[in-house]
């Protein structure tokens, strides 16, 4: 029983790092169709300037996750200005794909040369203790991602539930031209949705970096990971993606352990090309241009 | 001096520049890394011995992806041995000089790395392997091209064994390691039951074969091997159950830095205690940045250790010209100390074959040099009467091995040898 509660935990933990990094790409996904291919690198970056800021720099904690998380979103503007916005002309443009892989490769680049190869792990305020439940072990600092992925989740829910911006959003995602119509700038739009997309990235790389260790090259891969997860969720409904997030963590330990270790991946992915084709459209999705909260 | 050094920042320049011309809508591009290099240099023509051109060596290395900065200790022990054999004068009057090159653990680019060495840039020898994945597809390619090569860290046996003529190993064999390993493990933990955790590239691999290997020559088997995936996997708790589950009493673990360290997390959360026995892949600070204190007691087989007081004469001089070099202790004992030996031992197989001037009797001449004529060399790890032989290619026996432990966030010497 303990090893059940046991793998379940672990799930949960590596879990929750793959909801929040998914959780990005839905932000940019439902306004206007684009998923920014360089999420994960993003992450990497909030991860790397976290611990740079205070391994290096030594900052205070806080002040750190902050500018972590708002450096990623500012660059994410950039982003969305440079490498966005002149691509995606309509619903079957797929030069955004291209360009925003090729700003993922220059962050990484960059953040090479900056801050050469080293992998580094924060030191996390609440200690390297450890908390046993029924004999099941999880760290502190892994079990604060749970808290902390529940209230971005809430707290996006409530953007776009209270906000005129989150209105606004929702909007944009369902009719583009119509909200054009009503005399909203949609870029304008198009370019919060990255601002916070961009600001969800840092803090999932700033949190990541408190009990995983970050180096620049661990982008591409957690990228991969989240966007299978958003896909497999039905990349519109965020509540989907986190609950996603954790079955997809959960389901690694559990295949690992009970089916085999050397072929958790193939498992892992076999099943999520099964889902799709049950529910091409996601887990957890009902339209593709509404987005459900 | 070294090319790379100050291309290198003309090189990030280059590629940074190209993605912006990717971003602008120009098309895809990846192979800037071509000639980055050497930017500015010339290929030399036709060497002969009166020549003062600089004698070309190939280096190849991984400065990108989550093995560099462990690579990067074989490539600055090479930098130091060329930076002393320049101090003093060079080989026959002439200087040293490298030529880098990335593969980016790409074996494909391994390969082209190989045939540009031999057939574009005309090194006469070259230096290198520390990605075991790469090191493998590079070995076939090197045997083409007839070019010495010296294996400084790849630990996968095939890349010099197996009738591969051209390749030479200043490196801890897989299969060498093992039965070390093995003996170590009898001899202070009284025990024969070990699992195996290793990450599924190359360098994981071929330590589990070998290690499956020794223990199948005594009739014996491990009683779990679990693999995991060093890039993506963060969570092990399903790999260390399995092996706790099997009845293991130690653990033989090959991965590299921070999956090592969440191997303990897991083993931490299982509430299980048995020793860990690892070589490179546990002594690089990875480890210990995920693992803190977990990391404490960790095995770690070396073939050098720098935090140390150094008892050799040519250990010395090498850290002291490290450490002016580049500020500070290799972060990977092993690597910086074979890859310095590496280099020393083929230059004085080049000073021993003289040159002539025709690349391919050159060649031939430093890789017959280098199987029959090296010796005696007093090197950082040991010394040598005979390094190499026509049946053994391999520099790095039993003896040559120094068992390390991590100790408060420190890389010692084990008590236990």
């Amino acid at each position: 029983m303990s090893l059940v509660l046991q793998l379940m935990i672990s799930g949960l933990a590596v879990g929750c790092l793959y909801a929040l990094i998914a959780l990005g790409y839905s932000l940019t996904y439902v306004v206007n169709g684009t998923l920014n291919m360089s999420q994960g690198q993003l992450v990497m970056l909030g991860g790397v300037i976290m611990f740079g800021f205070t391994s290096h720099a030594h900052l205070p904690f806080l002040v750190s996750f902050a500018l972590a998380a708002a450096l990623v979103a500012l660059l994410n503007l950039g982003i969305e200005r440079l490498a966005i916005r002149k691509f995606d002309r309509g619903p079957n443009a797929i030069e955004w794909v291209l360009s925003t892989i090729a700003v993922g490769i220059i962050i990484q680049d960059v953040a090479l040369y900056f801050n050469g190869p080293d992998e580094g792990v924060t030191p996390s305020p609440v200690g390297d203790g450890m908390l046993r439940i029924m004999g099941a072990g999880v760290y502190w600092k892994e079990f604060v991602f749970l808290p902390v992925v529940a209230l971005l989740l809430v707290g996006l829910i409530v953007f776009y539930k209270k906000s005129h911006w989150g209105l606004w959003l929702r909007a944009t995602a369902d009719n583009r031209t119509a909200i054009e119509i009503m005399g909203v700038s949609s870029n304008k739009i198009v370019a919060v949705a990255y601002v916070l997309s961009g600001l969800l990235a840092g803090l999932g790389g700033a949190l990541m970096s408190t009990n995983y260790a970050v180096s620049v090259d661990i982008g591409l891969a957690l990228g991969l990971k989240a966007i299978s997860v958003a896909i497999l969720a039905g990349v519109n409904n965020p509540k989907g993606i986190v609950a996603a997030g954790l079955i997809l963590g959960i389901a690694e330990v559990f295949i690992g352990q009970y089916i085999s270790t050397a072929f958790r991946e193939m498992f892992v992915y076999g099943m999520v090309i099964l889902v799709l084709y049950w529910k091409p459209a996601g887990l957890f999705n009902t339209s593709k241009t509404v987005i459900k909260v | 001096m070294m090319k790379m050094a100050k291309g290198k920042r003309w090189f990030t320049g280059l590629v940074v520049a190209a993605m912006v011309g990717v971003l602008a809508g120009c098309g895809a591009s990846d192979n800037n890394g071509e000639n980055g290099g050497t930017a500015g240099a010339n290929a030399p023509a036709a060497t002969s011995e009166a020549s003062s051109d600089p004698i070309l060596i190939g280096m190849s290395t991984e400065a990108t992806g989550d093995n560099a900065m462990n690579s990067v200790n074989l490539y600055q022990g090479v930098q130091v041995a060329v930076d002393q054999i320049n101090a003093k004068g060079g080989i026959h009057g002439r200087q040293v000089e490298l030529v880098v090159r990335d593969t980016e653990q790409n074996p494909t680019r391994g390969i082209s790395i190989i045939r540009d060495f031999s057939q574009k840039e005309k090194v006469l020898a070259a230096i290198g392997g520390f990605h075991s994945t790469v090191m493998l597809a590079q070995s076939p390619v090197i045997m083409e091209e007839k070019l010495a090569f010296m294996v400084a860290t790849s630990n996968v046996p095939a890349s010099v064994e197996s009738g591969m003529p051209w390749t030479f190993g200043v490196r801890m064999n897989a299969n060498i390691t093992a039965q070390y390993a093995l003996t170590f493990i009898e001899k202070h933990f009284q025990t024969n039951k070990i699992a195996i955790l290793h990450e599924n590239g190359g360098y994981g691999k071929g330590a589990a074969a070998a290690m499956t290997k020794v223990l199948e020559e005594k009739g014996l088997k491990p009683t779990a091997v679990e693999t995991f995936d060093n890039a993506k996997d963060k969570d092990m708790t399903a790999q260390v159950n399995r092996a706790k589950e099997s009845g293991a009493e130690v653990i033989y673990l090959f991965g590299q830095g921070a999956a090592n360290g969440y191997v303990l997390q897991a083993m931490d959360k299982l509430g299980w205690k048995v020793p860990v026995v690892g070589e490179n892949g546990t002594a690089n600070k990875g480890i210990q940045e995920v693992g803190k204190e977990l990391a404490n007691g960790v095995y770690a087989i070396q073939t050098a250790n720098f935090n140390v007081e150094q008892t050799r004469e040519p250990a010395k001089a090498f850290i002291t010209d490290f450490e002016a070099k580049f500020g500070h202790l290799p972060t990977t004992f092993a690597s910086a100390a074979q890859g310095y030996d590496g280099a020393m031992l083929l230059f004085q197989a080049i000073e021993k074959a003289g040159l002539t001037g025709d690349l391919e009797k050159d060649r031939q001449a430093i890789r017959d040099t280098l199987e029959s004529g090296v010796g005696p060399y007093s090197g950082v790890i040991r010394d040598w009467e005979q390094v190499f032989t026509a049946e053994n290619h391999d520099a790095i026996d039993v003896n040559s091995y120094l068992m390390c432990v991590w100790k408060d966030g420190k890389l010692v010497v084990s008590d236990l040898q």
